[in-house]
């Protein structure tokens, strides 16, 4: 594959080209050509993504010198499997929402905002796979603030529709930013501790440093990076925020950007800091009970809510505690479970909000009471709902059921304050929990009638539908194919398992 | 078979009549009879339990477990019975 | 023909297709997937098929067997009769659940490992709720909510076993489980899966589920529900625990207290639920004794009982549907009106009760004979007397309180032909298979043993008739002398009133006791929070966007709680 010209820059390019592609757009006319342009870049983003996954997953990890500097000083990326599946995934993500989004778009945003807005979604994305892709503390931040900010903006333009996506905007910005910040407050104790950024560097420097300062610097980074990935209890801002943007930013954020997070901070946890450390034992008990309490608080509000969209956006705060919980096991095990389940989970919550977008274009409203008697006004999106809510049970054939089978059978072989069998039952009693709220949602959408003076609506265009169902059909697919997920997550957790175990290669 | 409770319409149908419930209460006593009998002609060849050789044991038994199960079985319903809409009052 | 096409299969996808037929088509569309899918399981030999590779693990979607072969035979010739039966029905909803819960059913039946049983028991679990939500009222979708809380919970402790005897054994293969190892102690896996097949098969106090949403189904979904999901269960303990002794006295407990609460029951179709019960006792001690006799029996009793109750519910049914009630107070007198359904009824009911002749005693003299030559001589004693409980509750109160009994005044019409052409296949496989049961001892596991089987010597015929026309003597007398009780309408307490009621009050005196604390709580905190706002408001900022800006302050109150305490615990460690 080496005598690819230019493939030596392949790690780089899915960060390059959407930060290039994205003040190319705010300058289209306003409707249909900054869509094609979006969706373009998404796609060629998507094609480098893949070929990096390829790359990295047959040769080993890579690393990219940033104008040729070296580390420390210089910005590097280092790809290992583990970030090329987050990568692989978001691109994925943008490469089906972007197309998706032209109608839901053109509906829920006025016309003259278009080029703004698909300049903010490429932005958002360029953040994205950048905090994916680096290496450099330091360069997370930047990336990282480059994605909320975009993020701040998408979510007030959902004003249009609902003025109350303003506050939803302003407090996602403060809570954001106060994220941020202790982010990079934490980070300058390490700096002040180790005096580098790059993250092994750092790894290498902090090994038996074990004072005030690389603790605080730990809370810090910790509470910081929670903030982002909306850890119970701080998870506030995360239903507002995806209730009240644009169907399509929910879609794609939902899917994508609690992810980057997740993997940025297990990134922290084994690569950065490891196991050398006591307060690390700390930290993972802490994901445990937050993770637990998370899936069955979170899951309870979302039984209650009569809003479509938040109930969905509450059902992403019970499955961060999924995840947390996979991280918490300290194991391969759950590493990987933790991986195969952001991987999946995308793909779940994708469908979802993508379905619900459908209904918010042809129905005008996300009220569970829009949804009645779907099954006969809009019989695609309602099946595509139906599956995909399935999935997020995890009734099998889904991906939602790979994911809890490897949580479980991960959660077994651990050793945690919580017995290994109560933990394997807690997962079952939140998933009932799920199937009630998703019951809820088929049981309105199949079983209601729709209301007696119900106009007549058409179903989805087609371009949303055909979306949609590659989602649903993913949702199916990687059930069945599972080297993707379960392979790569395995070997991607090996490798940071084994970076922090001291097996030399970090990455 | 008897009845225990008024006929509503003045049509009682065939198996109200009482030459209906007098051919099958004999025929029925006559069966009982019979069976009961043939119990005493027929052994069974390797019994497994000693009750079995017993020539009239699973009449005796069949009569006296119907018996028992109707007649100890109704006072349940002192106990368990409630209106009958008992649970939607409480749902 | 690909490999994984088994029945499961082609019902399941059936089933969605119907989704997208029009009303009047969808009938012929089902009869003729069940038609084509005998044809497959026709042509099929015996062995696996399907093999799929998950996890690296083989997984085995179709293993036909002598086990499962009769339980696909059966369940075809079930499905088809309440297609048949069901004909009217035009309900979309319905006319899905027709297909694919005998289709989970049997994808069940046939799963050669742990995961695809796993799937299966699921995917019976959700296509018969639609069943029980059928008539859509209040009662229903609780009762439903409720149904499919217990099966799904069933599932849920179903993977858990599986995982842990997974994790013991390293292989997903559905074999038989040994629910305590040499020691005598409980394997805690095997255990989950028991637990999970009992709360399916309807054990003694996981039974309630029941009595409580079948009734509230529609008639034919009623019919439907009362065959798949326990005969499911019936099939996997024959399977994974064949031979557990535990099951034998289970399975005796399960025979006999349905028959004190069938007798006091007024609504009939409840009647019919607790003698679902009671059969599948029959069933479970036999599967429980083990041996070959009596496993034949179990399974073989099963085959039956899906005919003759089934037949008996489908004449309940008709009643129903030309009278609109149930109710044993309610009915009575028709058979003058109703003469064809009432003979029908008759024959399930003397099928039920095993009189000879019929499809019943054909199948349960093998459970009974298993057990005596296992001298269990208590377990024989229970078995006879659950017998005559049998006769009373489904061999002659459900025919003569719907035909006979008080009259009602009622002169319904006849009941409609494609119900009487159902009852009447129902009917003449009791009659035909009970006067010559060859072909269905054929198809039951154990051939060397069925072969020296004879369910017609003398002694066995008299044994019988002696028992069951005794007891028909014992209700003659009974009812001469005005001892037999009379139909009241009341409703009788189970062992659900535990979680609907008390239960209920519990859950509701915690639900609002935590909320009066938390708003307790809360509100303080909140009035804390906005005298702090307004103090600082008071000092640093202009008035107004006060109550805007609180929420803020209180998420980032939060942040700082946490990260206080990270800060604490890190330092203190």
């Amino acid at each position: 594959m080496i005598h690819f010209p230019g493939l030596e820059h392949l790690p780089a390019l899915p960060v390059i080209i959407p930060l290039i592609a994205a003040p190319f757009t705010i300058v289209m006319r306003p409707g249909r050509t900054p869509w094609l342009w979006a969706t373009l870049v998404s796609w060629v983003t998507f094609a480098c993504t893949l070929l990096l996954l390829e790359v990295v997953w047959h040769g080993g990890p890579t690393e990219y010198k940033m104008g040729g500097w070296a580390a420390p000083l210089g910005i590097t990326y280092y790809i290992d499997l583990a970030n090329a599946l987050v990568m692989m995934l978001v691109a994925a993500m943008a490469a089906v929402v972007f197309p998706y989004a032209y109608f839901s778009v053109k509906s829920e945003i006025a016309r003259a905002q278009s080029p703004a807005f698909y300049t903010a979604m490429i932005i958002c994305l360029t953040g994205l796979l950048g905090v994916a892709a680096t290496g450099d503390a330091f360069n997370v931040f930047v990336f990282l603030e480059i994605s909320s900010l975009s993020t701040y903006a998408l979510v007030a333009m959902g004003a249009r529709r609902d003025r109350r996506a303003l506050t939803a905007a302003f407090n996602y910005l403060v809570m954001g930013t106060i994220g941020a910040t202790f982010y990079v407050i934490g980070l300058g104790l390490l700096y002040q501790a180790t005096g580098t950024l790059n993250m092994l560097d750092l790894h290498e420097r902090l090994a038996g440093q074990d004072n005030k300062v690389v603790e605080a610097g730990f809370a810090f980074i910790v509470t910081g990076i929670g903030l982002k990935l909306a850890m119970v209890p701080l998870h506030l801002w995360l239903p507002n925020a995806y209730g009240f943007a644009p169907s399509a930013v929910t879609a794609f954020l939902a899917a994508t950007a609690t992810k980057v997070q997740i993997y940025l901070m297990v990134r922290f946890i084994y690569t950065v800091f490891g196991f050398e450390f006591p307060f690390l034992e700390v930290a993972l008990n802490a994901f445990l009970i937050l993770g637990i309490v998370g899936m069955f608080y979170a899951s309870f509000v979302a039984v209650f809510r009569d809003n479509v969209k938040q109930m969905l956006a509450y059902s992403s705060v019970a499955q961060i505690g999924y995840m947390l919980l996979g991280i918490s096991f300290g194991t391969v095990d759950g590493l990987t479970a933790s991986f195969v389940h952001i991987f999946n989970h995308a793909l779940i919550k994708a469908a979802l909000f993508m379905g619900v977008g459908c209904v918010v274009l042809r129905i005008g409203s996300s009220q569970l009471t829009a949804f009645r008697g779907l099954a006969r006004r809009m019989p695609w999106t309602t099946w595509a709902l139906v599956l995909s809510g399935l999935s997020l049970i995890g009734v099998p054939p889904t991906v939602g059921f790979i994911s809890k089978f490897k949580l479980m059978e991960a959660a077994f072989q651990t050793t945690t304050l919580i017995p290994p069998l109560l933990v394997v039952l807690l997962i079952g009693a939140s998933s009932l929990l799920a199937a009630v709220y998703v019951g809820r949602l088929i049981y309105t959408m199949v079983l209601e009638q729709p209301p007696e003076n119900a106009p007549a609506i058409k179903e989805a265009p087609h371009a949303m539908r055909v979306a949609l169902w590659i989602m649903v059909i993913a949702n199916i697919y990687f059930f069945f194919f599972t080297d993707l997920t379960v392979g790569v997550a395995t070997q991607a957790a090996e490798a940071l398992m084994c970076s922090q175990a001291g097996c030399g290669g970090a990455y | 078979m008897a009845d225990q409770h008024k006929d509503h319409g003045s049509d009682p149908g065939w198996a109200d009549k009482p030459w209906f419930v007098r051919l099958f209460s004999w025929g029925l006593y006559l069966a009982c009879a019979l069976a009961a009998a043939a119990g005493f002609f027929w052994k069974k060849d390797h019994p497994h339990f000693e009750a079995e050789g017993f020539p009239v044991f699973f009449a005796i038994y069949g009569f006296i477990m119907f018996f028992l199960i109707v007649v100890v079985g109704q006072h349940l319903r002192k106990l368990v019975g409630r209106k009958e809409n008992y649970y939607e009052e409480r749902e | 023909m690909p490999e994984l096409l088994n029945p499961g299969v082609i019902f399941t996808l059936g089933a969605f297709v119907t989704l997208f037929l029009a009303a009047g088509l969808r009938r012929y569309f089902m009869l003729a997937v069940i038609a084509f899918s005998a044809t497959v399981t026709w042509q099929m030999d015996l062995g696996n098929y399907g093999n799929l590779q998950l996890f690296g693990e083989t997984l085995t979607v179709t293993r036909y067997d002598v086990l499962s072969r009769l339980f696909v035979v059966v369940f075809h010739i079930a499905a088809a009769l309440n297609v048949i039966y069901g004909w009217h029905i035009k309900d979309r909803v319905e006319n899905f659940s027709a297909l694919a819960y005998p289709g989970a059913a049997m994808g069940g039946v046939l799963a050669g490992d742990w995961l695809t049983l796993f799937v299966w028991w699921e995917m019976a679990a959700i296509t018969s709720v639609f069943l029980v939500l059928g008539p859509r009222s209040r009662s229903t979708y609780m009762a439903a909510m409720r149904y499919l809380a217990i099966q799904i919970a069933s599932g849920v402790l179903l993977l858990a076993g599986i995982v842990l005897v997974y994790r013991e054994s390293g292989s997903l293969m559905f074999e038989a489980l040994a629910l305590r190892n040499e020691a005598g102690d409980l394997n805690f896996g095997p255990l989950l899966v028991f637990i999970a097949f009992g709360i399916k098969s309807a054990f003694p106090l996981l039974h309630n589920w029941v009595q409580d949403s079948y009734p509230k189904a529609s008639i034919t979904g009623t019919i439907m529900l009362s065959v798949f999901t326990t005969k499911l269960a019936v099939y996997a303990l024959a399977r994974g625990f064949a031979g557990t002794g535990e099951l034998i006295w289970l399975g005796a407990f399960m025979t006999l207290f349905p028959i004190f609460f069938a007798l006091i029951e007024n609504d009939l179709k409840k009647v019919l639920c607790y003698s679902i019960n009671n059969q599948v006792g029959f069933m479970v001690v036999g599967i429980g004794v083990g041996t070959a006799t009596a496993v034949n029996g179990a399974v073989g009793y099963a085959f039956g009982n899906i005919i003759f109750e089934s037949l008996l519910f489908m004449s309940l049914g008709a009643a129903i549907y030309r009278t609109g009630t149930s109710k044993a107070t309610e009915l009575g007198g028709i058979y003058r009106t109703m003469p064809l359904t009432m003979t029908l009824c008759v024959v399930g009911a003397l099928s039920i009760s095993a009189f000879p002749g019929t499809l019943g005693f054909v199948t349960k003299g093998l459970i009974i004979d298993g057990v005596a030559e296992e001298h269990l001589m208590l377990i024989w004693l229970i078995l006879l007397f659950a017998s005559a409980g049998v006769l009373e509750h489904a061999g002659i109160k459900i025919p003569f309180f719907t035909f006979f009994a008080h009259d009602s005044g009622k002169r319904p019409k006849e009941a409609p032909p494609q119900m009487l052409i159902a009852m009447g296949i129902g009917a003449v496989l009791c009659i035909g298979i009970g006067l010559y049961p060859d072909p269905l001892y054929a198809l039951l596991p154990y051939q060397d043993q069925i072969a020296g089987y004879h369910p017609y010597t003398s002694y066995h015929l008299i044994e019988q008739f002696q028992l069951l026309l005794f007891a028909v003597l014992a209700f003659v007398v009974l009812q001469k002398t005005g001892w037999y009780p009379a139909e009241v309408p009341s409703v009788n307490l189970d062992f659900d009133w535990l979680y609907r009621v008390p239960g209920r009050a519990f859950l509701g005196w915690v639900i609002t006791s935590v909320a009066a604390i938390w708003h307790l709580v809360w509100d303080n905190l909140v009035r804390f929070m906005e005298a702090v706002a307004r103090g600082l408001h008071h000092t640093h900022g202009p008035e107004g966007a006060l109550s805007r800006t609180w929420p803020i302050g209180f998420m980032a109150l939060f942040t700082a709680i946490v990260l206080g305490i990270m800060l604490i615990v890190t330092f203190l460690i």
